[in-house]
């Protein structure tokens, strides 16, 4: 295998590639970058086993070929190099790399044992890149850290022909997107939350225009340009999340959104570990209370519209603190039932629904 | 054609592979057209346990069922199929882990249940030595042995299966390698060029264990610590204060031989070492995970050695009794010694010698409790019980 490249394009695919590249691998061949020379460009592919990374490169190619070359050492020779061409030659089990005058040898690793990685396929969803690096973000802080619920630890995709909708949960909070775009048919996929993470990081950034997704039984696959990340899917059946959402709820607060987070964050002070921030919906708009036996208490007004009866309910200030940043736009609604239901937080339009579980408060005594 | 070859017909060729145990073979055979979730192979060491779960993760991921030929099976032989993860003690035990990015443990194999497979297929997850697994960590894995995603097939081995948690016993099928026959282990070592004798003491001598009768077949330094055992027990055989210098002969030997341990594992990690003794890049993980695992070989040495030179000592005694009830020297286990039994022959009461070797088995299990008892104590202890009843003998 030999090919002839610009010494930018090169360094800057294997740094992206690098990311999926596994720290503590089991087996060499996944410190690996597998290169593969044919017709006129090359594609470099990582893989840690739960994402993998592939990014097409065009590049002279002048004899075609595969091999697999530890990834880092070449990321970070390619990188110290000069801007020149850089000519890149591999035999059996040794590769030669040129630039200027600087001449390397790197012994290749056994191509043979890295992974089959296997091509997109089945149900494909076209999306803005932007939309889909925002609801990533958004929805992705809902999932669960409990590794004793491995389904809950995933981000559930559905394709159907409105759209894409991501939904997480973690059982104290529920995140939901949905996204417009233009499906070929339905799908679904739970995809865990870091690989998601990743192709959330992909398609965010500079315009990057549309994105595509491929779910099949196996694996989801996000194509943005050159590059493609695959992931491995869980296994096992997402709550039915659409029975949770409620209709809408008759109490509902309208406020600026940064001034109640900011509001909850230093009311959330004092509320250390596990006690909540009470908050008293009433006509002037929220009071927001929390008090700690050991430290202290501290109370905040936001001035804000509110419809409906006067109520009390408490919540966990991190879980609304993520509810509210996610949302966007300036104005935020939060709609209440009573203390004991979820309330609702949503940002500018419809397509982002976030419920949180309140926290129930202790019967005051007398 | 004998009739084990005839009868490993039609099985899978990497299973047909799988060397002297017809039964687990068939059954094993059997059991890869249908998989269970789950398998625990269970036997002592060196019977083959192994080379099985290879062979049963060949036979899952080849796409032919097992040809041995293609490179599914090559990666699975060599445990480097990307569906098959392999789990084995980091230390001591098995532990439970972080999360399931924590390498190596109870959370991580767990996770990767979970996950549907890296290439298209089934995946195999195997436990090494599963009795190592603490209890939090057995409780993580209880919870997807229960309940496993249909494409995942676990394979737990262990040499000391009463030690696992019944409730993971109870969630695999069992299947269980006996130690290889006499004849098996002999006629293998003779078919790669050793002497048949010396191919059947080591034999003895391992009780079927085939890696170490190898080890004793090949290596001549090997039986050191027979000799050593053999030693202690004629030191000990004068007296009380004999009977301490025996202890203090073998500890100081036990010593020496972690040792030559330590250096030789030490030479054999240098090829992939640069010249700063950092492994090279490519060789990271891999070396690494040689590194702790020789690190645990030279923390076992000194009580491995014990052991094997107790199980010697064992062995001699085990002999006295069967000289002394009348057997012929064929039923031995130190073929090689039948002169040296001789004098002792009459001297020493087939019940004396039982003795001897029940105080011998003791010390043994003495040293392997897990209260980490002082191993100078035990063989002092051990070597003044030995001198006692020389002194009945005569």
């Amino acid at each position: 295998m030999k090919f002839k490249c610009d010494r930018d394009a090169l360094s800057d695919a294997l740094q992206t590639v690098q990311r999926a590249v596994s720290s503590r691998p089991g087996i060499p061949a996944l410190t690996g970058v597998l290169m593969n020379a044919s017709g006129e460009e090359l594609v470099l592919a990582t893989t840690d086993l739960e994402v993998s990374a592939r990014l097409r490169l065009p590049v002279q190619v002048q004899e075609e070929g595969v091999t697999l070359i530890p990834a880092r050492l070449l990321a970070d020779m390619v990188k110290s190099f000069d801007q020149a061409p850089v000519e890149f030659e591999a035999q059996s089990n040794q590769a030669r790399i040129v630039c200027n005058n600087y001449e390397g040898t790197v012994r290749c690793l056994p191509a043979e044992d890295f992974p089959a990685l296997q091509d997109p396929g089945g149900t494909r969803v076209t999306v803005d890149a932007t939309a889909l690096a925002e609801g990533i973000a958004q929805v992705a802080r809902a999932a669960s850290r409990d590794e004793a619920r491995p389904i809950l630890t995933g981000v559930l995709l559905e394709i159907n022909r409105e759209g894409l909708t991501m939904v997480a949960t973690d059982s104290y909070r529920l995140a939901v997107r949905e996204l417009t775009a233009s499906a070929e048919g339905e799908a679904k996929a739970l995809v865990p939350e870091r690989a998601l993470g990743e192709a959330g990081r992909a398609a965010g950034g500079d315009d990057k225009g549309q994105a595509e997704l491929f779910v099949d039984q196996g694996q989801v696959a996000f194509r943005s340009g050159a590059l493609t990340l695959t992931s491995r899917l869980i296994e096992g059946e997402f709550p039915n999340y659409r029975q949770l959402l409620p209709e809408h709820y008759e109490n509902k607060l309208t406020a600026s959104r940064q001034q109640l987070l900011d509001a909850v964050r230093r009311v959330g002070l004092m509320a250390r570990e596990s006690s909540p921030v009470k908050m008293e919906f009433n006509a002037l708009g929220v009071r927001l209370s929390s008090s700690s036996p050991d430290f202290g208490g501290a109370i905040e007004s936001v001035e804000a519209q509110y419809e409906g009866e006067e109520m009390t309910a408490a919540f966990n200030p991190g879980y609304l603190v993520d509810g509210l940043t996610a949302a966007v736009g300036e104005r935020v609604e939060i709609e209440v039932r009573d203390g004991l239901k979820p309330a609702v937080i949503r940002g500018k339009g419809e397509s982002y629904v976030y419920l949180v579980m309140p926290v129930r408060l202790p019967a005051p005594v007398g | 054609m004998t009739a084990v070859e005839s009868s490993m017909e039609g099985l899978p060729p990497v299973i047909a592979d799988v060397p002297g145990q017809e039964h687990a073979s068939a059954f094993l055979a059997r059991a890869v057209q249908h998989p269970r979730h789950a398998y625990l192979f269970t036997g002592p060491e060196g019977s083959g346990k192994r080379l099985a779960m290879r062979a049963v993760a060949a036979a899952l991921l080849c796409p032919d069922g097992g040809c041995g030929d293609c490179r599914a099976c090559r990666l699975a032989l060599g445990e480097r199929h990307s569906n098959m993860l392999v789990l084995e003690p980091t230390g001591p035990d098995i532990l439970v882990g972080r999360d399931a990015g924590d390498p190596n443990t109870a959370r991580w194999l767990a996770g990767q249940a979970y996950l549907t497979p890296m290439e298209p297929g089934r995946k195999v997850l195997v436990v090494l030595q599963a009795d190592r697994l603490r209890i939090e960590a057995a409780d993580v894995l209880l919870k997807v042995l229960e309940e496993p995603p249909l494409d995942t097939v676990f394979v737990l081995l262990s040499a000391r299966p009463d030690d696992l948690p019944d409730t993971i016993r109870s969630r695999c099928q069992e299947i269980s390698f006996p130690p290889l026959s006499e004849e098996f282990v002999v006629e293998s070592l003779v078919r790669e060029g050793l002497d048949p004798g010396r191919a059947r003491l080591a034999c003895r001598l391992a009780g079927g264990n085939m890696g170490r009768a190898r080890r004793l077949a090949r290596d001549d330094d090997a039986l050191a610590f027979r000799d050593v055992a053999l030693e202690a027990a004629a030191t000990a055989g004068q007296g009380p204060p004999g009977a301490l210098a025996a202890a203090e002969q073998l500890t100081a030997a036990a010593k020496d031989f972690r040792g030559r341990l330590g250096e030789e594992l030490a030479a054999e990690l240098r090829p992939f070492l640069d010249e700063r003794g950092k492994p090279e890049e490519a060789f990271r993980g891999v070396v690494r995970r040689l590194e702790e695992q020789h690190e645990r070989r030279v923390r076992r040495a000194e009580r491995e050695f014990l052991d094997w030179s107790l199980l010697a000592l064992a062995a001699y005694w085990r002999d006295l009794v069967a000289a002394s009830s009348g057997g012929g020297d064929d039923v031995l286990i130190n073929l090689d010694r039948p002169g040296a039994l001789g004098a002792e022959r009459g001297a020493v009461s087939a019940v004396t010698a039982a003795i001897a070797m029940g105080a011998v088995e003791q010390a043994r299990a003495d040293l392997a409790d897990e209260t980490n008892l002082n191993a100078r104590l035990i063989l002092e202890r051990l070597f003044l019980r030995l001198s006692s009843l020389a002194g009945h003998a005569v």
